[in-house]
C-alpha cells in the first residue's frame, strides 16, 4: 500500500471546540468547508462503488457474527455512507490504544465498507474468502480499493486547502477574541 | 465496521508526557539527574558522541562527587541530631565535634563516614561530648591495635558504659569475664588506654595508613567539589525536565542545545558574570593545582577516572566545555553576555514546534498552529509524510 499522508498536530481539536464556544455558525461552516474541500475525493470513492452488486454473491443476505446484516448490496446506502467528519472530541486512552485522535478525515460507515475496501489486507484463512479476495482484487484492485485509492488522487490539493481552512479558523478565532 | 481516512491527526504525545511524569516523580535531585544521563545515554548515543564522551564522563564523575557530598551532609546531619538529642550541646560545640572528627581522621586514615556513626553510638550512651571524645580515642587505638572494625569496638564499648560487658569480653583483649564484671567501667578504659594508648597514630604512620590518609584528604576534595555542585544539582534536576521537554519538542539537536544552554546557566548569571558557584568552583580548582604539583601523578591516580575527566593539569575542565565554552586553568570571570542571551532567546524561541497541550487561549493556539504549519512545510518541502 501506498504510503499515508497526513499532518499531526497538537491544538488543532481545542481551536475547533474554541471557535464553537464564539461562533456556533462558524464552527458549522468549517464542517461544510471541509465537506467542500473533500467532495472531489468523495465523487470519486463514490463514483467507483459499482452500481451493482461487485461480486454476484453479494446480491444475497449475508450477516456478520454478530448478526448484523452486511449484504444484500444496497448501492444507494453505501454511496451515502461515504463522507467527511470533523471531529474535535478530546482523545481518550483504552489501555495501549488511543481513540479520536483523528481532527479532519473522511469515513465509510455502512456494515459492507471494511469487506470491499480491505479484503486480502490481512491474512485470510478460509479458501472461499480467499476466491473473494482474488475476485475483489482482479475487479477493483489491491486492497484501499475506492476511498482510499480516491484520496491518493487528491491528496496534495485536499492537505493545501485543509491548511487554508485551518489559517481562516485561527484568523476568525483571533478577530473573535 | 467503518473505515476512516484522517487527514489531519491529533499529535499524541503520550509517552513524552508520561517519561516527563515518570521523571517528576524521582524523590530526589541526584536521582533525577542520574535519570537524565541515563536517559541520555540510551537514546541519544550520537548526541553525546557529538560532544565529546570525555565530557560526559566528566559529568557523572561530577553527579558522582557530588552523592558523595550530599551523603556527607546527611551523615553531618543525623550525628548532629544525635548529639542533640543525647547531650545539651550547644551548635558551636556540635561544629567543634565536626572539627574535630575532620583532624581525627586526617591524623588517622579512619574516614569520617565511619567516625561519625561510631561517635553518634558512643554519645548516645555516655551522653557527654568530653567523655565520648576520650572513648573514641581509645577505640581508634583498640580498633588500630587488635584489627577489628571500629563500628565492633564502639559497639562493645558503649555496652559496656551501659553496663553490659559481655560484647567487650568477645573482642579478646585479655579481660576475663569475672575482671569485666568486678570492675568499674572508668577502669577499664584506663586499663585500655594503658595498653593500647597510640596504636592509632602509629598505624597512621605505616605506607597503608599514609595512603589512607591520602585518600581522605583526596575524599574530602572530591566531596567539596561535590558541595559546589549540590545547590547547582538541585537546578540540574529542573535542567534534566527541560531537556527532556526540549527532547520532545525538538529531538535529540533540541535536547543537546538546551543542554548546552542549561550547562552554560549554571556557572555564570544572566549577564555573563561568574556566579556563586562558578566562583567556588574556581577557589576549588586552586586547590587542586596545589595538591597536584605537591603530589604530582598519584594525585591524579588517587582521583581515578575523575582525574582524567578533569585533567585540571593539562589546563581543562570537562563539564564546562560540555557547556559550549572553553575554560583554560579556571573559569574565566565573565563570558560573552550577548552571546549568552542570544543562545537563552533562541533556546526559548526553539521550543515552540510544537503547541503545549493545556494552552486554553484560543489566540495562542492559532498562532502555534500557524508556525506548526510553517515550520512543518519549511522542514519537509510542503508536506509531511507519515509512515
Amino acid at each position: 500500500m501506498a504510503v499515508a499522508v497526513q499532518i499531526d498536530m497538537v491544538g488543532a481539536k481545542e481551536a475547533l471546540r474554541a471557535l464553537n464556544r464564539i461562533d456556533k455558525t462558524a464552527r458549522r461552516q468549517v464542517t461544510k468547508d471541509f465537506a467542500q474541500i473533500v467532495s472531489p475525493v468523495v465523487n470519486e470513492a463514490r463514483a467507483k462503488t459499482p452500481a451493482s452488486p461487485p461480486l454476484s454473491g453479494m446480491a444475497h443476505g449475508w450477516n456478520g457474527r454478530s448478526g448484523k446484516p452486511i449484504f444484500p448490496w444496497n448501492a444507494a446506502r453505501t454511496d451515502r455512507a461515504i463522507k467527511p467528519f470533523v471531529s474535535a472530541k478530546k482523545p481518550r486512552q483504552f489501555g495501549q490504544f488511543v481513540s479520536d485522535l483523528a481532527t479532519f478525515g473522511i469515513k465509510w460507515t455502512s456494515a459492507d465498507a471494511s469487506v470491499l475496501e480491505m479484503s486480502g489486507r490481512g491474512p485470510v484463512p478460509t479458501m472461499k474468502g480467499q476466491q473473494m479476495v482474488r475476485e475483489l482484487t482482479a475487479r477493483y484492485g489491491a486492497p484501499g480499493r475506492f476511498i482510499w485509492n480516491a484520496y491518493q488522487h487528491h491528496a496534495n490539493a485536499v492537505l493545501a486547502n485543509v491548511e487554508r481552512l485551518i489559517r481562516d479558523v485561527m484568523r476568525r478565532v483571533e478577530g473573535e477574541m | 465496521m467503518a473505515i476512516k481516512i484522517p487527514i489531519v491527526t491529533e499529535f499524541n504525545g503520550k509517552g513524552v508526557s508520561k517519561a516527563l511524569k515518570s521523571f517528576s516523580q524521582l524523590d530526589s535531585a541526584g536521582k533525577k539527574m542520574a535519570f537524565a544521563l541515563t536517559a541520555g545515554a540510551a537514546g541519544a548515543t550520537a548526541a553525546i558522541a557529538a560532544v565529546g564522551t570525555a565530557a560526559f564522563q566528566a559529568g557523572q564523575q561530577i553527579l558522582d562527587f557530588t552523592n558523595m557530598a550530599a551523603a556527607d551532609q546527611k551523615s553531618q546531619l543525623q550525628l548532629a541530631q544525635s548529639i542533640k538529642a543525647s547531650t545539651k550541646a550547644t551548635d558551636k560545640q556540635i561544629s567543634a565535634t565536626e572539627d574535630w572528627i575532620d583532624q581525627v581522621q586526617r591524623a588517622t586514615g579512619v574516614a569520617d563516614d565511619e567516625l561519625r556513626p561510631a561517635y553518634a553510638r558512643i554519645v548516645r550512651s555516655t551522653h557527654s561530648l568530653k567523655k565520648a571524645n576520650d572513648l573514641m580515642r581509645v577505640s581508634l587505638d583498640v580498633s588500630a591495635a587488635t584489627g577489628k572494625s571500629l563500628s565492633t569496638v564502639v559497639n562493645a564499648l558503649s555496652r559496656a558504659s551501659d553496663g553490659s560487658t559481655t560484647a567487650l569480653g568477645k573482642l579478646g583483649l585479655g579481660f576475663d569475664k569475672a575482671y569485666l564484671k568486678a570492675t568499674p567501667f572508668d577502669e577499664i578504659v584506663k586499663k585500655l588506654n594503658d595498653k593500647f594508648s597510640g596504636s592509632a597514630l602509629k598505624n597512621a604512620e605505616t605506607y597503608a595508613g599514609t595512603m589512607d590518609r591520602f585518600k581522605i584528604a583526596v575524599d574530602e576534595l572530591k566531596e567539596g567539589l561535590g558541595y559546589v555542585f549540590l545547590p547547582a544539582l538541585q537546578k540540574m534536576a529542573d535542567i534534566g525536565s527541560a531537556v527532556a521537554s526540549a527532547f520532545g519538542k525538538n529531538g535529540i539537536a533540541g535536547a543537546v542545545a538546551e543542554l548546552k544552554f542549561q550547562l552554560k546557566n549554571l556557572f555564570y548569571d544572566e549577564n555573563g558574570q561568574l556566579n556563586q558557584a562558578g566562583k567556588t568552583l574556581n577557589d576549588l580548582i586552586d586547590k587542586f593545582n596545589t595538591l597536584k604539583s605537591v603530589a604530582g601523578a598519584s594525585f591524579l591516580s588517587a582521583l581515578g577516572p575523575a582525574g582524567a575527566a578533569l585533567n585540571i593539569g593539562a589546563g581543562k575542565i570537562g563539564l564546562p566545555s560540555f557547556g559550549g565554552f572553553q575554560a583554560t586553568s579556571k573559569l574565566g570571570a565573565t563570558t560573552n553576555a550577548a552571546q549568552f542571551r542570544e543562545i537563552r532567546n533562541y533556546s526559548a524561541n526553539n521550543n515552540t514546534i510544537y503547541i503545549q497541550s493545556g494552552i486554553g487561549d484560543p489566540v495562542a493556539i492559532g498562532r502555534e498552529v500557524f508556525n506548526v504549519l510553517q515550520k512543518l512545510e519549511r522542514r519537509n518541502g510542503g508536506r509531511v509524510t507519515v509512515p
